[in-house]
């Protein structure tokens, strides 16, 4: 029995260096929180991304915000949901992309989420508000 | 005495001297009568081992009167008039002793009342004097047991709750309404419960989902603490926890009592009622309970998530409030072979979920949400309902058990229509049901046990199918169909006085089948056509010596298995509960677990010290592992807006070890401390394994308090102090927590009116009103902390009343 233990001991001391369980550092530079945007123009998506091993994949989202509470939705457009997934290497990358507005989508408020993911799995994410709406609204 | 009627018998037959005579003696007996009235009747009462039981029932019929034995098993009635009288002797776990007759006419009496443990099962339980809890004597695995006493002293908000404090165990909470129950770091789908020898079937996966059983109704718990599959096949592979059927009262007897518990915490107001009846060959037992409570308070004004600061109105965790209430019937037919009864019981809950709770806390949102004690969306519900049929045969050397039941657990979890699908639209009916589960299950289990000489051999098939069926308009797991058939041998034979070994063996064979979902939304198969079948072998082999009069060693090495759930075989989707995407695996097998555990136990003068250390090897644990890319392994896109990393159900190896240590040592007649701790090491050889429970340390001192106006009785005051290291030790995407601790203070009494105890009990939880996060509980994951300081109040009212035939 002892043999066993001693053993178990042993094989949990050894695997430890593989091991990362570190999170990705997502530092968002634009969109800032609070920011408006016209439809049919571009968000500029400006962000870095840091790993102290080896970065993996990104996401963003960007999604209405009905508080939550889920009024039908007033207004003639759907609500706009985007989805995008670009890889990642290394320990840091900065990616720069202009992610395109719809002309005709429902105006108010939107969360942007940026999700990120290390080779091992550990995940970190970042959410905030932007506003979409015409000059008038 | 002798004196005066033999003197009256020599006097001659003449009557004028006998009517003297007889006036007399009418007067010495009339200024005699307080003298001969002050008979006392005292005793103790012990168990088979001479070992005195604490709290026992004395009730004494001719003047209906009860007297509760104390910590010595002591018992006393006084000025008594000197005639016959019939005393019943009742412990909860022992063999009723009644009538006892004793005669009060020459003397006072002093007995001395032996009782011996009641058949209840496998087991022989065997409660000492100061603690209702105890290890089981006689048993090579990890068992303890919480009687009557420990559930009154230590009433919670639920059932694990209650049971929190005991080495080994430990609640998984969901607010301040439920718990479900984790054995040395396992739980979910690792731990069986079984209540009146039924397996509780619901849909346990869930860490949001709490045990669906009411607390009031239980009378003694037994918790194994490891592989328990031999006896209770699949998903017995961390620990089982066996709520034990309820006692039966002494013949033409009316037994009732009436609880109240009060917390101040959550405003939380409950109310049970039990009625226990006996006449000589039928017995019925009828429970309400009815629990309502708000919000619960935290010693915060905001909590933090994501780095994200978020407020918390007045330190409520809205929507936190709830409502259970749940009905026990049985009838039974008790006869010198044995017993049939049948049971029905209904347990129904719904509770609030903090909304941010699922998906995630938005600032709106908290903000402009009310602090109310109604319910609001999202909330959950369940209703679990049960028959059951049982048998029980006690002849001479054989003894049969039959257990047939049928349970459906209804659950639903009510949240305002959202979708991952941007093309979802809301339904026409029941919009905001999001989830909903109907799980049938039917169940029999048939043992025998026969006792010839110093062997004990047991033998057992059990069968249980159920089917589950689903609704809501999200999809999380499929339906499935499930089998199980298995059937299990077990000896225990006494070598020498002191030695006793044990072993047995089990073969189960199952049958899963998962019905395929296709998802209009997705246009994709979202689960599988899966049918499989699945097929175990358990064993467990231990020892049990008793190396002197105080001192005895087990050990106990046992293999256990679980069949994989519909969830880790079929999951495909956004799962709020585990606050991930979930993606099952076909491919997975039965996860097997074996462990050895290794016990010491010591008593010796005022102190009883017991080591218990374990070690467990699982060659294919389940568990969820992040795969660190957001598309399915295909490479496509998941459908679901909004979704985090998807996470998959993956096999591999896991070590686990640790262990409890408790001491209990008796300062002097007034004082006695209780100290434990319990430590689990959890990894895959890579990571630590997810939600396993920090270092554990507990200190509790209990002083006697006299009586008080000869009307309190058996009061005493409870100081406690719990611990809990930091739990650094995390799986990837788990937050570490840090350390905390709190203290306990509780004053607990009996006040004896009309011969009757109520008991009271009056408690402070988290007196000093410590913010701290426990890291297992479900609001942790959002960063919550727990309960603040909670004022508890609960009262018990017996009655009893003896049948006029």
């Amino acid at each position: 029995m002892s043999g066993i233990i001693l053993g178990l001991l042993a094989t949990l001391s050894c695997s430890k260096d593989e091991t990362d369980d570190q999170k990705p550092v997502i530092n968002l530079v634009s969109p800032a929180e609070m920011d408006e945007f016209l439809p049919g123009t571009t968000i500029p998506f400006e962000a870095t991304f840091t790993d102290d091993k080896s970065l993996n994949q990104f996401k963003i989202n960007i999604h209405f915000d009905d508080g939550h509470d889920h009024k039908s939705v007033i207004g003639q457009y759907d609500a706009w949901n985007y989805e995008f997934v670009g890889q990642l290497s290394d320990t840091e990358q900065e990616i720069n992309m202009e992610i395109d507005i719809p002309e005709e989508l429902t105006h108010g408020a939107y969360h942007f989420l940026v999700f990120c993911t290390d080779e091992a799995g550990n995940e970190s994410f970042v959410a905030i508000d932007i506003h979409i709406e015409d000059d008038h609204d | 005495m002798n004196e005066l009627f033999t003197t009256k018998r020599m006097i001659g037959k003449n009557l004028s001297i006998r009517i003297v005579l007889g006036f007399m003696t009418g007067c010495l007996l009339l200024i005699a009568f307080p003298a001969m009235a002050q008979r006392n009747l005292s005793g103790n009462v012990v168990n088979e081992l001479n070992e005195p039981i604490e709290g026992a029932h004395v009730y004494l019929q001719e003047t209906k009167q009860i007297a509760l034995t104390d910590e010595q098993g002591y018992f006393q009635f006084v000025n008594l008039f000197p005639k016959l009288y019939r005393l019943h002797v009742s412990y909860l776990g022992y063999k009723c002793i009644h009538p006892y007759r004793v005669s009060l006419i020459e003397e006072d009496q002093y007995l001395t009342v032996i009782m011996e443990p009641e058949n209840i099962g496998l087991d022989e339980v065997v409660i000492t004097a100061s603690t209702s809890e105890t290890e089981l004597k006689g048993r090579p695995d990890a068992t303890i047991v919480a009687g009557r006493g420990h559930m009154e002293q230590h009433r919670d908000h639920s059932l694990i709750k209650t049971l929190d404090r005991l080495p080994g165990l430990q609640a998984m909470e969901i607010g301040q309404g439920a718990s479900k129950p984790i054995i040395r770091g396992l739980g979910l789908n690792r731990v069986v419960v079984t209540e009146n020898n039924t397996r509780m079937e619901g849909q346990q996966w869930g860490a949001d989902h709490g045990l669906e059983i009411d607390q009031y109704a239980a009378e003694w718990v037994e918790i194994v603490k490891g592989p328990s599959s031999l006896r209770y096949g699949s998903e017995a592979i961390g620990g089982t926890i066996r709520i034990g059927p309820h006692a039966i009262a002494s013949p033409n007897t009316l037994e009732s009592n009436l609880d109240f518990s009060g917390h101040s915490v959550n405003d939380l107001l409950a109310a049970s009622l039990m009625l226990r009846l006996r006449t000589n060959k039928y017995y019925n037992y009828l429970r309400y309970t009815q629990s309502d409570f708000g919000n619960y308070k935290v010693p915060a004004d905001q909590f933090t998530y994501n780095t994200y600061r978020f407020p918390l109105k007045d330190g409520h965790i809205l929507n936190t409030g709830g409502q259970e209430q749940s009905v026990y019937l049985t009838n039974g037919i008790i006869q010198p072979w044995g017993k049939v009864a049948l049971s029905v019981s209904n347990f129904h809950s719904r509770i609030g979920f903090f909304p941010g709770a699922h998906g995630l806390p938005d600032m709106t949102v908290l903000e402009n949400f009310p602090i109310q004690r109604n319910i609001d969306l999202p909330f959950q519900q369940v209703n679990h309902f049960k028959i059951s049929g049982n048998t029980k045969v006690d002849l001479n050397n054989i003894a049969m058990e039959a257990d047939f039941a049928f349970q459906q657990n209804h659950r639903q979890e009510w949240s305002k229509f959202h979708s991952h699908f941007p093309d979802q639209k809301e339904p026409q009916v029941k919009p905001d049901l999001e989830l909903e589960w109907l799980l049938n299950t039917l169940s029999a289990d048939i043992r025998a046990r026969s006792k010839l000489g110093k062997s004990e051999t047991e033998a057992g098939i059990s069968l249980y199918s159920q089917f589950n069926e689903i609704g809501g308009y999200m999809f999380l797991l499929p339906e499935f169909r499930r089998i199980m058939a298995g059937a299990f041998v077990y000896n225990q034979i006494e070598i020498a006085d002191q030695l006793r070994l044990s072993g047995g063996l089990r073969y189960d064979l199952g049958h899963l089948r998962l019905e395929p979902y296709f998802s209009p939304y997705t246009n994709s198969m979202k689960s599988p056509d899966f049918k499989r079948l699945f097929h175990n072998l358990s064993w467990a082999f231990g020892m049990v010596y008793d190396v002197d009069e105080y001192t005895t060693i087990r050990t106990n090495i046992a293999k256990g298995f679980r069949v994989p759930t519909a969830s880790e075989i079929g999951s495909n989707g956004i799962h709020h509960g585990s606050f991930r995407y979930e993606l099952g695996d076909t491919m997975l097998n039965s996860e097997i677990a074996y462990q050895f555990d290794a016990g010491l136990s010591i008593k010796y003068s005022g102190l009883t010290l017991s080591f218990g250390p374990f070690a467990g090897y699982f060659p294919n644990y389940i568990y969820l592992n992040p795969t660190g890319s957001y598309l399915l392994p295909d490479g496509s896109p998941v459908a679901e807006a909004g979704a985090g990393q998807v996470y998959q159900y993956i096999q591999s190896e896991a070590y686990r070890f640790g262990g409890e240590l408790t001491a209990t040592y008796r300062v002097n007649n007034l004082l006695k401390a209780y100290f434990s701790t319990e430590y689990v090491y959890a990894s895959d050889g890579s990571y630590p394994i997810p939600l396993t429970p920090p270092l554990n340390l507990f200190l509790q001192l209990e002083y006697k308090l006299p009586e008080y106006w000869n009307r309190l009785h058996q009061s005493q005051i409870l100081i406690e102090t719990r611990y809990s290291a930091s739990q650094n030790r995390n799986a990837r995407n788990e937050e570490p927590t840090d350390a905390w601790y709190i203290v306990n203070l509780q004053f607990s009494t009996k006040i004896i009116t009309r011969g009757l105890p109520i008991s009271l009990n009056m408690r402070v939880q988290n007196l000093l009103d410590q913010r701290y996060w426990n890291h297992l509980n479900y609001y942790r994951q959002i960063g919550i902390p727990e309960a603040g300081r909670n004022i508890q109040l609960s009262i018990k009212i017996p009655l009893q009343t003896k049948l006029r035939k």
